[in-house]
């Protein structure tokens, strides 16, 4: 990706049963905190057109789209709640949004942590039926998108520590993750997009865990670095402060060596910042690691909201936004700094 | 005194812990530590000559009971997919169980649904609480109970379905709150509706004790299990000892359990500990377990078994 500029990423939600229980139609057992997975569709069409629109003026030129239920697969129609759209009426929303000059990219979680959206599915993970819906949903939305590009597949924060309130705890360790990352990462080639995770699968922090849980020893950075494609798009994440001057910073130094890591192997990489802990988080990242990043591998910057695109958090949307219009402007003025190799 | 089972939990099939070394999509399990048995394998692990002498020296020990535990050891007409080198026919299962009998044993199945212990199930085991689960659940019970001619109880399983017991497995699994009394109570009435009386192991109650006491229905037999030494003067004061009694205030009927694997004394210790402890019309007796093949690489494992089984029974007669 060298020589190229750099993009704008803003993640929107067009589904958002990625956290909670899934639907069960099937028995009819109540979600472990009465949350979970909705059956109306929480997107608001309107809203998402003027999140976009003032996106766009504020410099950015990529959305993502995390489309979980909120499509209706020709092969999985009972998955939909209502309100999902048909796929004509995916296309159209994707038609006007190039017409505003962005780019849209597809995005699926196919972590276990975030796969709500799949409802009996993510019960069948590893299974047959399992890898055949993923084949059929990915293929479907590369259909849909047409224009080759990246496709977002997720895969982040699959271990225990993140699914305590799920009814059905399920995730997958060492060789079975990779087995169906590798596997999810080809149909996606398959379709002629590039496959583009979430980077966390790679921290420290999980061999920390597992250790002291007296669980197995694990190296999940050198796995990574050993069994990870390059020609998948990473995005770390970190949503704190890049201070270090703060009192969590001692947490910087395992969420921060991710990107550096990354950068050292070789890795192309779209950081991942969020007004979720820190609302100008995006504006730290930004001027923390544009200098200190290969700009033959520095391929971006993404914005995330982690709220529904619904008129109840159109406050949200808009203050990150904002924020993003802060990082970009801190961007543009860092142009000509050199970098910090 | 009334007659009380003197049991040993015996496994025809063994792939109840972690994935296979390699499964068949080349896939590798983690390895393990708790021994290279732990991994599953494509090959049924059972001995039969082993077994009968250890059933041998079960009847002359005293025992009664012979729990077996079924896992991929028979070969499911409904899903033929299960079986692996070595899994017994229906027939050939039927055989075994009538020769037992014939030497006096009460003779009763298990099948592990705890999904700590269900590599057995093959891709079931992938699918839990799916429809595909449930009919499956449905169609091996009913298998399993026509093979042993109606038995007076059909053990369950659903123990350690926790993150803590699953670290060194590839595909962690487990059911939480409403879910696991949901599939719980699926297979109670599933076995309940075939005329047989379900048995479980009973560590839920060890850190869930109230939502236990307030679900957990009395007609399970409950199978608590320490392995351990019991402790000093107060014998019910432990996390795991307090079960016993708490299942007795609350009038459960109870088969509580012993193992000779962490300490060989284990099992008469606890019989006699627990037998002026639990009223008699609630206790209905004891299990003995090995956890491990029954091939001859575990033979003295399964002689110690037997063994201290014998002086549990010698002891309860020397007590009468």
């Amino acid at each position: 990706m060298s020589n190229e500029p750099i993009r704008w990423y803003f993640l929107a939600h067009l589904g958002y049963n990625m956290w909670g229980d899934p639907i069960a139609d099937w028995e009819d057992v109540p979600s472990l905190k009465g949350g979970g997975a909705r059956r109306v569709l929480q997107f608001d069409e309107t809203l998402f057109f003027e999140v976009a629109e003032a996106f766009r003026r504020a410099g950015g030129d990529s959305i993502v789209l995390d489309i979980g239920e909120g499509l209706v697969y020709p092969e999985y129609p009972d998955l939909a709640p209502l309100g999902a759209y048909s796929p004509d009426a995916l296309r159209d929303v994707l038609k006007r949004v190039r017409s505003m000059g962005l780019e849209v990219i597809p995005k699926l979680n196919f972590s276990t942590t975030h796969a709500e959206w799949m409802g009996c599915y993510r019960n069948k993970t590893s299974t047959e039926p399992y890898y055949r819906f993923c084949s059929d949903v990915i293929r479907t939305v590369c259909e849909i998108f047409e224009k080759p590009s990246l496709f977002h597949l997720g895969m982040d924060e699959e271990d225990g520590v993140c699914q305590k309130e799920k009814n059905l705890a399920l995730w997958r360790n060492g060789d079975l993750w990779w087995h169906d990352f590798d596997y999810l990462a080809e149909c996606v080639r398959s379709n002629g997009f590039r496959p583009w995770i979430w980077s966390d699968h790679m921290w420290k922090l999980w061999d920390e865990l597992s250790e002291k849980a007296k669980g197995p020893k694990t190296d999940r950075e050198g796995e990574f670095l050993s069994r990870m494609s390059k020609d998948v798009m990473q995005t770390n994440w970190y949503y704190r402060t890049f201070s270090p001057d703060d009192p969590h910073h001692p947490f910087l130094d395992s969420d921060e060596r991710p990107f550096r890591v990354l950068d050292e192997n070789g890795f192309d990489q779209i950081p991942g910042g969020s007004t979720w802990d820190l609302e100008d988080n995006l504006v730290e990242m930004v001027s923390y690691l544009t200098p200190r990043l290969s700009p033959d591998h520095l391929c971006g910057f993404m914005q995330t909201v982690w709220h529904p695109m619904s008129e109840d958090y159109r406050e949200k949307q808009f203050q990150a936004v904002e924020a993003f219009s802060r990082a970009k402007k801190v961007y543009d003025q860092m142009a000509n700094k050199p970098y910090q190799a | 005194m009334k007659s009380c089972y003197w049991g040993l939990l015996v496994h025809l099939g063994f792939n109840m812990w972690a994935e296979p070394e390699t499964d068949r999509d080349g896939v590798r399990g983690i390895p393990q530590v708790f021994g290279p048995q732990t991994a599953a394998q494509y090959r049924l692990r059972f001995e039969e000559p082993l077994f009968w002498e250890t059933l041998a020296d079960l009847s002359e020990a005293g025992g009664n009971l012979l729990v077996l535990d079924i896992g991929e050891g028979m070969q499911y007409e409904s899903h033929p997919e299960l079986a692996v080198p070595g899994s017994y026919s229906k027939d050939a299962l039927r055989e075994l169980i009538v020769r037992a009998r014939g030497m006096g044993f009460t003779v009763v199945p298990k099948l592990n649904f705890s999904t700590c212990h269900d590599f057995w199930m093959g891709p079931y085991a992938r699918m839990v609480s799916t429809p595909e689960y449930y009919r499956f659940c449905e169609d091996v019970i009913g298998e399993v109970c026509e093979v042993f001619d109606n038995p007076p109880l059909f053990h369950l399983g659903m123990d350690e379905e926790s993150e803590t017991c699953q670290h060194y497995y590839n595909m962690v699994c487990f059911r939480r709150g409403e879910l696991w009394w949901h599939d719980l109570n699926f297979l109670f009435r599933t076995v309940l509706r075939l005329g047989v009386r379900p048995w479980i192991w009973s560590d839920m109650i060890w850190d869930h004790e109230e939502e236990f006491l307030r679900r957990m229905s009395r007609d399970a037999v409950q199978s608590n299990w320490f392995y351990g030494q019991f402790p000093e003067g107060e014998a019910f004061s432990g996390r795991h000892t307090r079960a016993f009694r708490i299942l007795e205030e609350n009038r459960f009927d109870q088969i509580p359990t012993g193992c000779m694997m962490f300490r060989e004394s284990n099992f008469p210790e606890l019989s006699k500990i627990l037998t002026p402890a639990i009223a008699p019309h609630h206790l209905l007796g004891f299990l003995q377990t090995t956890w491990y093949p029954m091939t001859e690489t575990y033979r003295e494992k399964h002689r110690i078994s037997t063994k201290v089984l014998g002086d549990a029974v010698a002891d309860s007669r020397a007590f009468r």
